[in-house]
């Protein structure tokens, strides 16, 4: 079986390296059947999420993971990992608390992909 | 009003009913079948000695080193499954009430489970003989005297052998036979199919029926008895009967039949054609065939009904034919539990069955008040359980500064595979099954969550999944389910102010088949994070802010995709056909559901 912890702990490290260095570089973990909600607003497919991602109103972020769990989700293949930490947004002092949930299924090529992608600010400050 | 916390299992439908009957005098046709041992009050009969065995092969014993935990364990689910049995036997009078139905004496001497039971409670238990319990095989056995209910699973008592239930009088042997005779016309081995078609013109019945507090309700309990004998298991009968049909009864309710849907859970077909029916209530007791796949009800008032086929959509979720008519995902659109909306918003909560929101209401409440029952209710032996502390999350500032040992109740148990490295300590903070759940659990403190009706304090988001584990088996692809993601808070230890502790959470569910419950709605995932109370203002910024014209827009593709199950690229051309124009959307939607395709909606 794989090491889905190890899969989700290298996923977590990339997205948010990835995430803080240049946004639109995640198009590669989203398909087009992929789906984000953000803040409660459904957004559908690769082209989509990369342009909602890019519009959010800051110019430096950088991702604190505070807590980091994975479980095996379904039959495929897939795994849960939820995720809480802090946003710190154009080096405010004040961080921004998060949970974010994802679902990342195999993409049949040895990888995986982000399924569902669920993000909410849990303490804005 | 608090949310109520999960039905007891087995109370309800099944067991309220049975109890609310007149209990049957000695002469009437369920005593006489199920002629036990004389009644008398418990303590003054002499206790039964049954042999458990086959439990030493189950998976428990391998997880499990402390023996004692094991034994306490085996006997629990060894006298919950007898009361469920105890549910389903005729009852007369002497028969106890289920809750008494107990283990008396026990112990354990190698191998040997020993247990003994009063007279009356011991034909329940021994039908406990070819359970499987945590993938091991159990075998019971009367010593001394009394020959328990069944000698293996696969085979039946010869003629004349009598069952520990049957006492050999020739009364009884005879309305046996009467009642075998009636099985051999009335069920058919290679269809699987059992026909009460117009069951009350069969002579025989007709005869019995004449009998002074026989009733029809009765004689299926009388059968199903009579049925465990050439089927003792149910799997057994869950292999034999797919299929039953009890048209032209001239019945206004089901109900009449209810001891054939606590014998046959399992049954696919159901054939009530021709009867009197005129709600959904009719069907009521049928509402635990969760694997129903085809109803007919032609012929019945309740046709006539406005909501028929939404309310039978809703009462059998896995129906794919309702009168021979294929559904089609139109016509589950907009089916919602009745009354089951928690007041949780906003967020987007794409729940087109409703029965998210309603594993909402009960879950929180159970948790704080029996978990142990909510584990029944909800988990099963492939639900998964983990939870983490966040102990650098920001705190409210109303929330008093963290003391000494802050996390000592948790962080024993946290499971933060960002900073925990050993492999063998991640494993053990998983658990899997409701079992090591139920362990994790107990090691928790006292919680009490927000009222859900506060929707201030909650925020909850749902999507769905595909690919879920099929418990019939029939989906090789899996089935689909949902993933809620849920924020709120809860006191910790709330009656103790000496560690009392505010604390916010987020929990991440996976639902999908599963549970024990009528809605067949079980936790595949659960995954928790814990840490300080960080207060509500998050929840509130999205209601607060003037909504800008996208998110405006933004709210209505996920309202409408909420309200008619289409996905978000039709729920967006749908507005977009009607200029964004809400109400005229929902209505075009209705209109024209019949040739939307099913790639319109969320799969």
């Amino acid at each position: 079986m794989t090491d889905f912890e190890a899969v989700a702990k290298q996923f977590v490290t990339f997205y948010y390296d990835t995430f803080d260095k240049n946004r639109a570089d995640l198009s590669a973990l989203y398909k087009d059947h992929s789906m984000l909600t953000f803040e409660a607003q459904p957004t559908q497919g690769t082209g989509a999420i990369i342009e909602k991602l890019a519009s959010l109103p800051f110019a430096k972020i950088q991702h604190r993971v505070d807590s980091l769990d994975a479980q095996p989700s379904n039959e495929t293949g897939g795994i849960l990992v939820m995720v809480t930490g802090a946003l710190l947004i154009d080096e405010e002092q004040r961080a921004m608390m998060y949970s974010q949930t994802f679902q990342l299924q195999p993409d049949g090529a040895g990888s995986y992909f982000i399924f569902n992608d669920v993000f909410r600010l849990v303490y804005p400050a | 009003m608090p949310p109520t916390g999960p039905a007891r299992r087995g109370r309800g439908r099944g067991r309220g009913a049975t109890t609310r009957e007149p209990i049957a005098s000695r002469s009437s046709l369920s005593s006489r079948i199920n002629n036990g041992p004389m009644p008398t009050r418990s303590g003054s009969s002499p206790l039964i000695h049954l042999q458990v065995t086959g439990w030493t092969d189950s998976a428990a014993v391998k997880t499990t080193e402390n023996t004692s935990t094991l034994i306490r364990a085996l006997t629990q689910w060894l006298e919950r499954k007898a009361r469920v049995i105890q549910d389903k036997l005729p009852q007369h009078a002497g028969i106890q009430k289920r809750g008494n139905v107990r283990i008396r004496k026990s112990k354990v001497e190698k191998d040997v489970l020993h247990i003994y039971v009063t007279a009356e409670d011991s034909t329940a238990f021994s039908k406990l003989d070819g359970y499987e319990y945590a993938q091991a095989t159990i075998n019971i056995r009367a010593i001394g005297g009394s020959r328990p209910a069944r000698d293996s699973p696969a085979r039946s008592p010869a003629p004349g052998q009598a069952a520990f239930s049957f006492k050999s009088n020739k009364e009884t042997e005879s309305l046996k036979e009467t009642l075998r005779q009636l099985l051999t016309t009335r069920y058919d081995a290679e269809t699987k199919v059992l026909n009460f078609s117009n069951i009350g013109e069969e002579p025989d019945v007709k005869e019995l029926l004449k009998q002074p507090n026989n009733t029809t309700t009765k004689l299926f309990a009388a059968l199903c008895a009579v049925f465990e004998d050439v089927f003792p298991t149910p799997e057994a009968r869950k292999e034999a009967v797919t299929g039953i049909i009890l048209s032209n009864n001239g019945w206004h309710s089901a109900s009449i039949a209810r001891p054939l849907a606590l014998e046959f859970p399992d049954i696919q077909n159901l054939d009530l054609s021709n009867n009197k029916i005129g709600g959904i209530d009719g069907v009521s007791h049928f509402r635990r065939c969760l694997e129903l796949q085809h109803i007919i009800l032609s012929g019945n008032p309740i046709e006539q009904t406005a909501e028929f086929k939404k309310d039978v959509l809703r009462a059998f979720p896995k129906l794919a034919l309702v009168d021979g008519a294929v559904i089609t995902p139109a016509d589950r659109e907009g089916i919602q539990i009745h009354g089951a909306t928690p007041k949780i918003s906003p967020g987007l909560f794409e729940d087109t069955t409703g029965l998210g929101a309603k594993f909402l209401q009960t879950f929180f409440a159970g948790f704080d008040t029996d978990r142990t029952t909510l584990l029944n209710y909800y988990y099963d032996k492939n639900s998964t359980f983990s939870y983490a502390v966040n102990n650098q999350s920001l705190r409210d500032p109303s929330a008093p500064k963290p003391r000494k040992g802050e996390w000592d109740a948790w962080i024993y148990n946290s499971r933060n595979i960002w900073t925990l490295t050993s492999a063998g300590v991640r494993k053990s903070r998983l658990h899997k099954g409701s079992r090591s759940i139920g362990e994790s659990f107990k090691t928790l403190p006292p919680t009490q969550h927000a009222s859900s009706e506060d929707a201030s304090k909650w925020l909850v988001e749902s999507v769905p999944i595909s690919g879920l584990r099929d418990p019939s088996g029939q989906s090789p692809n899996g089935v689909n389910g949902l993933t809620i993601t849920i924020h709120g808070e809860f006191f910790e230890h709330p009656t103790n102010s000496n560690k009392r502790k505010h604390r916010s959470f987020d929990r991440t569910f996976i639902l999908g088949p599963g549970g024990n419950n009528p809605d067949g709605v079980g936790i595949i995932s659960d995954m928790l994070v814990v840490r300080s109370y960080g207060g509500t203002k998050a929840y509130e910024t999205g209601a607060q802010v003037a909504m800008s014209p996208e998110e405006e827009r933004a709210a209505m593709v996920a309202e409408i995709m909420r309200q008619t199950g289409m996905n978000l690229q039709y729920a967006t051309m749908c507005l977009e056909q009607t200029e964004w124009k809400f109400d005229t959307a929902l209505e075009s939607f209705n209109q024209a559901k019949a040739n939307i395709p099913p790639e319109a909606f969320v799969q």
